[in-house]
């Protein structure tokens, strides 16, 4: 390597010796375990009887999958949870958006305020909604109770499990929507507005017509952010319940945990693994297209 | 113009709101200061003489003291592997035109939008076959792989707002690549290097499908030790409650240290600037 073929070479090879660490590492430890997991898909596999996959079956686990073992089940259960609890941290993400976006006194503390839930750690996240929602000295039970109402064992019966959890998310995460939405409502030209007020639009009215138009890349983004999060969610719903009771709150997430290490079924964890994939890619195709669609360098 | 009445109502309604948001991790402080007849109190005791029993209680639970040190050296670890990793690929990025720059990012933001509980089978078994089960290192490979795409992003993002003019200066005046590109670039980006290091640290501190699948003794970092805390029966409440704050302590001095990065950060990739 001479000091000529260093200055030749060295600026076109520099970017690529620059990305290989993380691009190696991301194939590792990414792309390693999709592959792994289209392998053992298509055999049959239980860590039980064998240490290498037992015999090539094709796509017949995919078909055994979606019919056996609650898969449906989970997907109806995961999608409800994802449904449900983006909507309502949405609605309410907005609201403290618009509410903080006013002069109100004291905004910058408040907003800090709000946000304090966003990173907290989903472990601690799930102890103390699981403390809270208990049936015999939750703090929820006994609200209610002051109000007149008989304890509720919200975690132990199916009815109430999922709601739950639900809410523990929604006040986990609504802090997200809130911020990209109120950093959004902050760069959005006053114009429009002036324009809508002098026409005689109620506050109403400018919300529907002017601000959440313009809004609709940051809505976008936080409704698409969380989505993809949502349908992951494990920790919480793994320490709060197990995905009980029976079956309630058990989502694709805790399905593929409980095949992999309860059930040791490799080849079923790869199915359901590959399943959950293809959703979230098919999600993250929306998200790419819907927000790099205008503006395609 | 708003009228007074209606701002101080709008204030009200974001207090409540401030209020209902604080309320869950005040719960956990005050359960935390409380022995455990007061805690489970029916009614509860709100006004109970604060004890730090729990707190002294939670350095004799299983794996507590080993699980504090092990969820330090993992994530300071994982930020310090994760941050030159992210900041090599980010500059290069950033700064270089090349053939495939392009599908790099769009491979970083896909594999963070790819569910980790679908990748951590393969994982798991990896770890197995490598010999790897039960240490601190395979914890750090596993965070630095999840976080890795987030700061790359985000260094990217940071990269890009330093002027490119300002290291050609310094290239003219005779330092080499390297040299501008450590000396004028990395400190003008040093509050986004700082706002990408809190949050990878965090995302490691936080994690707990990993650590839950990868460890089960000596190398449990302090969620899933703090997880076992609360079994079937006689579940200690103070002292979980007091192990949670320490666990969520660093977090929320980080939220608030950082709210005005973590948004734009967290959805870097997404929204531009």
């Amino acid at each position: 390597m001479t000091a000529a073929w260093r200055r030749r070479h060295g600026r076109r090879l520099a970017p690529y010796l620059l990305v290989a660490p993380a691009v190696l590492v991301l194939a590792a430890t990414v792309l390693g375990p999709i592959l792994f997991n289209l392998y053992a898909s298509l055999h049959r596999w239980n860590l039980i009887d064998s240490d290498l996959p037992q015999a090539f079956v094709g796509l017949a686990g995919y078909g055994e999958a979606i019919v056996e073992g609650g898969f449906l089940h989970a997907l109806g259960v995961t999608m409800i949870f994802t449904l449900g609890a983006v909507a309502a941290e949405f609605v309410l993400g907005l609201a403290l958006a618009l509410l903080v976006n006013e002069d109100i006194a004291a905004r910058r503390l408040l907003r800090t305020l709000l946000v304090a839930p966003m990173l907290a750690t989903p472990l601690v996240v799930a102890l103390v909604f699981r403390l809270m929602w208990h049936g015999e000295f939750g703090i929820f039970n006994y609200l209610l109770s002051l109000a007149g109402f008989a304890p509720v064992p919200w975690l132990a019966q199916p009815a109430t499990a999922l709601f739950a959890v639900l809410v523990t998310e929604v006040w986990h995460n609504t802090a997200f929507v809130f911020l990209v939405l109120l950093g959004g409502l902050q760069v959005l030209p006053r114009e429009p507005f002036e324009a809508a007020m002098v026409e005689g639009a109620s506050w109403l009215q400018r919300l529907r017509f002017v601000a959440l138009p313009l809004l609709r890349p940051a809505i976008l983004v936080a409704l698409l952010f969380r989505v993809v999060f949502a349908i992951r969610l494990f920790d919480e719903i793994w320490v709060m319940t197990r995905g009980g009771p029976g079956r309630a709150t058990e989502t694709i997430s805790l399905l593929i945990y409980k095949a992999a290490f309860e059930s040791f079924d490799v080849a079923r964890a790869g199915v359901l693994s590959v399943l959950l994939l293809l959703i979230a890619a098919a999600l993250a195709a929306v998200l790419i297209r819907t927000l790099y669609r205008p503006e395609v360098p | 113009m708003k009228s007074t009445r209606l701002r101080a109502v709008l204030t009200v309604i974001a207090a409540a709101a401030a209020a209902v948001t604080l309320f869950p991790i005040t719960w956990m402080l005050l359960i935390s200061l409380r022995t455990q007849r007061d805690a489970l109190a029916m009614p509860p005791r709100l006004l109970a003489w604060p004890v730090l029993d729990a707190y002294r209680g939670i350095w004799d639970m299983t794996g507590f003291a080993t699980g504090l040190v092990n969820s330090l050296v993992i994530s300071f670890a994982t930020l310090a592997v994760c941050l030159v990793l992210a900041l090599l690929a980010a500059y290069a990025i950033a700064r270089f035109t090349f053939r495939g720059s392009r599908a790099v990012l769009f491979a970083m933001l896909l594999s963070r939008l790819f569910p980790p509980v679908a990748l951590v089978t393969p994982f798991f078994l990896g770890a197995q076959w490598a010999g790897l089960q039960e240490t601190r290192a395979i914890l750090v490979l596993a965070y630095v792989a999840l976080n890795l795409p987030l700061a790359v992003w985000m260094l990217k993002g940071y990269v890009d707002a330093v002027p490119e003019e300002l290291e050609q200066c310094a290239m003219i005046d005779g330092a080499s690549r390297f040299q501008a590109a450590w000396r004028v670039t990395l400190p003008l980006m040093a509050p986004g290097l700082a706002a990408t290091g809190v949050l990878v640290f965090i995302g490691a501190w936080n994690e707990f499908l990993f650590a839950l699948t990868l460890t089960s003794r000596a190398a449990r970092p302090l969620p899933t030790v703090i997880a076992e805390f609360v079994g079937d029966t006689g579940i200690a409440w103070p002292q979980v409650m007091a192990a949670s704050t320490v666990a969520l302590a660093p977090v929320l001095i980080a939220t608030f240290a950082l709210q005005r990065h973590i948004a734009s950060g967290m959805t870097a990739g997404a929204v531009k600037g």
